[in-house]
């Protein structure tokens, strides 16, 4: 039987900064040549239809332990979090963890959330100090989900001090993607600053004798209660969503207002229109044409068939997100920012199959809520300097500060 | 009770078939497989099953489950 070495059809340079100077062009030449790539990264997948099963596969994982040692991480309590986390656990435990919060992140119960996301927005907003210049990523759009997280633990969302901590943290935290060793004693810190914070609220939780508020903490410790999950897997969780729902989110947020404000005639619409399916639209347009996670990394874990080849067990695979968000065989005109467009195939950003982003619905809600009130109170709002963004550690889009004036 | 899935959303994590190991299920390739006749009423079989879709429409990250009762 053929192996999954004879389908490749050359080798992507991706180490080379060239290469990132306009990676669009790189990949849809890559695209028009294969679907199958080797890079410095593995496996390197550039259309659309094979990453979208591949990321359903069952056998595929993600690897955060070998990860982790490249990022230089050494720290006992640091590695123990790594391996054992929601993310690198395989096959049955990862179902029974996941599940046990499925209810919360679930989209009947994110939906119930929206009001209170829309006040988290409504009072980061009256706390600007000058609507004509304003920096957006760490003014306004980093705080959302800051705030967020502080409502899923039930604390204040208006203690600016703690969400700045939160947004610090996650910040630093996410750093260990750009397995750069020089970054490593900034990510041990912190996680050891995480731990004893998600300890506390634990702890204060546990000795509350307050009726349960049905947050994340509450749907957590009920399930370690039912023994669904342990008290280990308990903290981690908590962990986890500090660490997942920061970042990705506000950044994403910051990409898609990018987008929008670089669009003007199809920020024009959307106001006008103002309308929550639009807006929805607009923001699942922005995750295709702009998206925050650049690629998903994959591990085949136990070998399989794909595409009539063999897969060995340990193969490494970089999925592009990058490349399938702009592929004509899955999106029309893909080069084309359009809000109106109709997506026929899911976005891959979040991932997909067993180890899809849970907070992926939450993700969107604080994103429609945040457009929701930029177009309700400063439908105006324009860059008032040039902006740009930069691809960090072939995985990630980070975009440079924002400045704008809220009222145009 | 009738069930219907929005494959343009499925995003296949498998909680409904954690959930509702009766009603949902993945194939080989990680793809969401429905084993009731979709916008058909649940065959009485499985109607015990009933709360355990409502929680598994209800946990969907993307809402791509959809619960039609009665004559909707």
């Amino acid at each position: 039987m053929k192996t999954i070495d004879d389908l490749v059809s050359g080798e992507l340079d991706t180490m080379d900064p060239e290469w990132w100077s306009d990676p669009y062009r790189h990949l849809a030449d890559a695209r028009d040549r294969g679907w199958l790539f080797r890079s410095p990264r593995g496996f390197e997948v550039v259309r659309y239809q094979q990453m979208f099963t591949l990321l359903r596969n069952r056998n595929m994982s993600q690897e955060h332990v070998r990860m982790a040692h490249r990022a230089g991480i050494t720290h006992p309590e640091v590695l123990r979090f790594r391996t054992n986390f929601l993310i690198n656990t395989l096959g049955t435990d990862h179902i029974r963890i996941r599940t046990s919060v499925g209810a919360y992140f679930g989209h009947e119960n994110v939906a119930a959330l929206q009001s209170a996301i829309r006040g988290i927005v409504e009072d980061i907003f009256d706390e600007v100090d000058d609507p004509h210049n304003v920096e957006m990523v760490r003014g306004v759009c980093e705080q959302i989900p800051a705030r967020t997280f502080l409502y899923m633990i039930g604390h204040d969302t208006r203690d600016v001090e703690m969400a700045n901590f939160i947004a610090q943290a996650s910040d630093s935290i996410l750093k260990i993607f750009r397995e750069d060793v020089t970054l490593k004693d900034e990510v041990e810190q912190t996680y050891l600053k995480v731990f004893e914070l998600v300890q506390r609220i634990i702890d204060e939780r546990r000795a509350s004798s307050a009726e349960p508020q049905g947050d994340l903490v509450d749907h957590v410790l009920s399930a370690q209660d039912r023994d669904t999950i342990t008290g280990q897997e308990a903290f981690d969780l908590i962990v986890l969503a500090l660490e997942a729902s920061v970042d990705n989110t506000y950044t994403q947020m910051v990409l898609t207002l990018s987008a929008l404000l670089e669009n003007p005639d199809q920020w024009n619409q959307l106001k006008q229109a103002n309308d929550e399916a639009l807006t929805r639209q607009a923001i699942e347009e922005g995750i295709r044409f702009r998206p925050r996670v650049i690629g998903q990394r994959r591990t085949a874990y136990s070998p399989f068939e794909f595409a009539d080849v063999h897969v060995p067990e340990g193969s490494d695979f970089y999925l592009s997100v990058l490349s399938a968000h702009r592929d004509p065989e899955a999106f029309e005109n893909p080069d084309v920012f359009d809000i109106h467009r109709t997506m026929t195939r899911p976005t891959v950003m979040f991932g997909g199959g067993m180890t899809a982003c849970m907070g992926s619905g939450l993700a969107r809600l604080e994103m429609q809520e945040f457009f929701g009130v930029l177009m309700d109170r400063y439908p105006n709002v324009a860059l008032t300097r040039p902006w740009s963004y930069e691809f960090v550690g072939r995985t990630v889009c980070v975009p440079g500060e924002m400045w704008v004036n809220l009222d145009g | 009770m009738k069930v219907v899935v929005d494959r343009t959303l499925c995003i296949s994590n498998g909680l409904c078939v954690a959930i509702a190991p009766r009603v949902f299920d993945l194939d080989d390739q990680g793809s969401l497989v429905v084993m009731v006749e979709e916008g058909v009423e649940l065959p009485e079989q499985l109607a015990e099953e009933k709360r355990a879709l409502h929680e598994a429409a209800a946990s969907c990250p993307v809402g791509a489950i959809k619960i039609q009762e009665g004559d909707k």
